[in-house]
């Protein structure tokens, strides 16, 4: 009896191949997927990698968000399987099958296509494994080799998520045959449609997301503010897509229907009446597509760009070899800095390094609150949020020249210079409680230091001020500390210049005790390079895996959209050839809808990341990218490979849509 | 003179292995004349649908001709032919075919809009003809949304609206009830009376009995044929049921 069950499971498969060969294929893909993520993960090798485990930490977001994504996915795609399968079952019941019976049949298949799924999948996995794992340990500069191995608790990790999904598939579809009458069955592939109705106000609300989200990915500023904003705006127009596929189109529709002239047109005719219909139906399938669209090229240009900007990041990050900030209790004396100065001369010259820049500068740094022409500590008041926050910076005039390259007029005991990237026009500043005269407005010649805080802070909340001497800088250090600041740029191979920092610290610690300071932090290029390539490196590995698991969802949504509505325009397109419309007509027709609807998602995919463009820029520098044109390559690079893609997809599908209408 | 001429047509389908041949249709002749309303009868498997589907160009003959206004379809071209329907052939089906997706006026004007017409014109010739079937109110109305009868003599209208040469109405009464039945076979006399030619293929003979023409088919071929003459619906109903009779007995002997 079971044999019989089985057999006819094989016989349902064979016949439903159409649905099942795309479903067969997403679970054994998924599986690999899941398999290669976690085995690498996994790896022994991963975990005994230098680095601040920022890999690691990348690599565990990749197996949940894989694993999430095949939950959904798969249980996307069986839910549709099933729905255009309930007349099929219906048929079984009305032949005297008893629901026990169809049960066990719809049991043997699960069976089977969990067998298939995850058997596939994992001799996938284990053959794939290396190669994947080769490609993350190119991109993150790492050097190991990589054994062929096959890891276990990957293979039984997958088998059990798997197990446990097609189960649970199996129950809802256990429970949709059980809440249905035969007749419902049968029909169930059937339900009268009524023409939607244009919903002005959804449409309306919809308009006025995506307006909204635009707006506050158009105008924002600040890293901060972004990074607050991002989700808010995301979440808004993720809204309004929705919307504008549900009802702005029907609305959009409907008014092209009112137009007569328009409307009673042979090519107008058939397209405005079928899109109305196609978009009730689709209209949720076509926002999903935009949106995973949209996820798929944020997700690819931004670690494309991560990764292709590193050197560029790197450069603009790290501005020289070594930076070193020390932290002194007043302005150190000339013998103090003359001391240091010979020691970092003596470290290099005992490593062999020729350092073909030295710099040095000393500032004092305090967080404030800025209102117009006054600024006091941002400590001083307890109310002070986030966005009422500051920074001041104060530095001598004689540093200012070696920083800017060239000698100013003298300043005045008590006056000061002010620096600030919006324009400072007052002619007394209040700091702390001082008034000091403004003789002028400073300009640094390219970036300030510390420049990137204005990103953070807006560019209003940040203050230079040039004053006339150490003394006048030592009057800032009362409560704060000054910093020294060393930057040192030197030849040598990457293993020469890894020496020469760990030489440098050493020497830092020594003179400590002698010249009285503490460490603030000595940062050297070529550590972070490392630090970088495998962030960055990890990013793009998961930008690209992740991107084409969302790409494959879409391009399964758009397959099974494209048989269901073939299924359904099938009886229409019979009609109108009956009626007297010729076959190219009816060809031309189709042809025109399939492009609409295939189409505008991608379209609108395309201006939302146009529309966050603003925002995504400003989100980048905190992974300290800066470089706007390489990111718009990145950007306009992918969205045209994916269209690429997209339009072969668009091809291939529609082949069997075609035949489907036409049978 | 003869508005629709066939002539010795023939069809033969081969199974698809080629192993067996049926003959659906073996050396039919007959012809309609202008204005003509004519119905043709016959049994389930007498070749009626085949008929149909060949004066409809929708199928090939595989001997003879069909001639409508002296113009064989035979010769026309593939391309042209769905042109070629629109323009002179009107249906009526029996299950309406009409479009879910297209109001009843859409559905009315679909083959208007194929033709290229203005809208001027094609609403000018929508109201008189909605009018005389009295559905002027049920334009802006859903198939889904309207009865059998009112679905059918939007499809009349679809019919008509071409101003077609021959009207062709395949079992149109089949999937109505008697009320709406009898109310489509009025409409059916109403516009015959206004000089549209007609043919009918149906099962029903109170259908048939509204024709002026009787044609009986069987195996392929015209059996027999009764003209109305002065007779009544009535009486032609009693006729055609007798021949339908004789009809069947013949069969059995």
């Amino acid at each position: 009896m079971n044999t019989l069950y089985c057999r006819l499971a094989m016989t349902n498969l064979k016949n439903n191949r159409q649905f099942y060969l795309p479903y067969i294929l997403v679970g054994v893909v998924s599986a690999m997927m899941f398999y290669i993520m976690r085995a690498i993960q996994g790896n022994k090798g991963i975990d005994a990698m230098r680095g601040y485990g920022t890999l690691k930490i990348v690599l565990f977001l990749g197996v949940i968000i894989v694993g999430l994504c095949t939950c959904i996915f798969l249980f996307y795609t069986n839910s549709f399987v099933m729905k255009r399968r309930k007349k099929e079952l219906g048929v079984y019941n009305i032949l005297g099958m008893e629901k026990k019976h169809i049960a066990k049949v719809m049991a043997w298949e699960a069976v089977i296509l969990y067998g298939v799924s995850v058997g596939g999948g994992l001799v996938f996995g284990i053959l794939f494994h290396k190669l994947v794992a080769m490609f993350l340990y190119h991109l993150t500069g790492l050097a190991e080799s990589i054994p062929f191995s096959v890891s276990g608790w990957g293979c039984l990790q997958t088998i059990e998520l798997f197990g446990i999904l097609y189960l649970v598939m199996l129950c809802y579809n256990f429970f949709q045959v059980k809440l249905a009458n035969p007749i419902a069955l049968l029909h169930g592939t059937y339900a009268g449609e009524r023409e939607p109705k244009a919903n002005w106000l959804f449409a309306g609300l919809g308009v006025g997301c995506i307006v909204t989200g635009y707006y506050l990915a158009l105008t924002v500023y600040g890293v901060i503010e972004a990074v607050n904003m991002f989700f808010v705006a995301v979440l808004l127009v993720i809204a309004g897509t929705y919307a504008l596929f549900i009802s702005v189109s029907i609305v959009v529709l409907k008014l092209l229907k009112k137009n007569k002239k328009y409307y009673y047109q042979t090519a107008h005719f058939i397209t405005v009446s079928g899109m109305i219909y196609r978009m009730k139906r689709n209209a949720t399938g076509l926002a999903n597509i935009c949106i995973l669209s949209t996820m798929v090229l944020v997700m690819i240009s931004t670690t494309v760009c991560l990764y292709a900007g590193t050197e560029a990041s790197l450069q603009n990050n790290f501005p020289r070899e070594i930076n070193a900030t020390l932290y002194f209790d007043s302005v150190p004396d000339d013998a103090a800095q003359e001391y240091l100065r010979e020691q970092i001369a003596s470290v290099a010259e005992e490593q062999g390094r020729k350092m073909t820049h030295v710099s040095y500068y000393t500032d004092a740094v305090v967080v404030t609150h800025n209102e117009a022409n006054a600024v006091e500590r941002y400590d001083k008041n307890a109310s002070y949020g986030f966005s009422d926050m500051g920074m001041l910076y104060v530095m001598t005039k004689e540093d200012y020249e070696l920083y800017v390259g060239e000698p100013i007029d003298e300043l005045e005991q008590g006056g000061v210079l002010v620096a600030s990237l919006t324009d400072f026009l007052w002619d007394t500043i209040t700091i702390f409680g001082q008034n000091y005269t403004v003789e002028g407005q400073a300009v640094f010649p390219d970036d300030a230091p510390d420049g990137e805080m204005t990103d953070f802070l807006g560019s209003t909340n940040v203050l230079y001020v040039i004053v006339a001497d150490d003394d006048a800088l030592n009057r800032f250090c009362v409560q704060d500390q000054v910093q020294y600041h060393i930057g040192i740029e030197t030849d040598g191979t990457q293993a020469e210049r890894k020496a020469f920092v760990s030489a440098f610290r050493g020497m830092v610690e020594d003179c400590k005790a002698q010249l009285g300071f503490a460490t603030g932090w000595i940062t050297s290029r070529v550590e972070q390079q490392e630090i970088y390539l495998e962030m960055n490196g990890g990013f793009l590995f998961l930008g690209l895996f992740l991107g084409s698991m969302f790409l494959m969802i879409t391009v399964l949504i758009i397959y099974y959209k494209q048989i269901s509505e073939g299924f359904e325009d099938r009886e229409r397109f019979a009609i109108m050839t009956k009626v007297g419309m010729s076959r190219d007509m009816v060809k031309s027709a189709i042809r025109t809808q399939m492009r609409m609807v295939f189409f505008l998602p991608i379209t609108v995919a395309v201006v939302h990341l146009a529309m966050a463009f603003p925002m995504l820029k400003l989100m980048m520098q905190i992974f300290g990218l800066a470089n706007v044109p390489l990111f718009v390559g990145c950007l306009i690079a992918t969205a045209a490979v994916f269209a690429v893609i997209y339009f072969i997809v668009f091809r291939v599908t529609s082949g069997s849509y075609y035949r489907l209408v036409y049978r | 003179m003869s508005i629709l001429e066939v002539r010795n047509i023939s069809k033969i389908y081969t199974t698809r292995f080629g192993s067996a041949k049926v003959q659906a249709l073996s050396d039919m002749n007959f012809s309609v004349e202008e204005g003509e309303y004519a119905a043709i009868m016959g049994e389930s498997g007498s070749g009626k649908t085949t008929l149909l589907n060949i004066l409809a160009s929708l199928d090939k003959p595989t001997g003879g001709e069909v001639l409508l206004n002296g113009k064989s379809l035979t010769m026309i071209r593939e391309k042209e032919l769905s042109a070629f329907r629109r323009d002179n052939l009107g249906f009526v089906f029996q299950d309406f075919n009409l479009l879910d997706n297209f109001s009843l006026k859409d559905n009315i004007l679909l083959p208007l809009v194929l033709q290229k017409k203005a809208v001027s014109e094609m609403e000018e010739r929508l109201e008189p003809i909605a009018e005389r079937l009295g559905i002027t109110e049920l334009l802006a109305k859903y198939p889904y949304e309207v009865s059998g009868g009112q679905k059918q003599r939007a499809a009349v209208a679809r019919a008509i609206i071409t101003k077609p040469q021959l009207i062709l109405a395949d079992e149109p009464t089949g999937a109505l009830d008697s009320k709406a039945a009898a109310g489509l076979l009025k409409v059916f006399r109403e516009i015959n009376g206004d000089g549209q030619t007609i043919l009918m293929v149906t099962h029903s003979i109170n259908a048939a009995s509204h024709a002026n023409r009787i044609l009986f088919i069987k195996d392929g071929e015209v059996f027999h044929q009764l003209y109305r003459g002065n007779l009544t619906n009535e009486q032609l109903y009693v006729k055609i049921s007798d021949t339908l009779t004789v009809l069947s007995q013949k069969t059995k002997g």
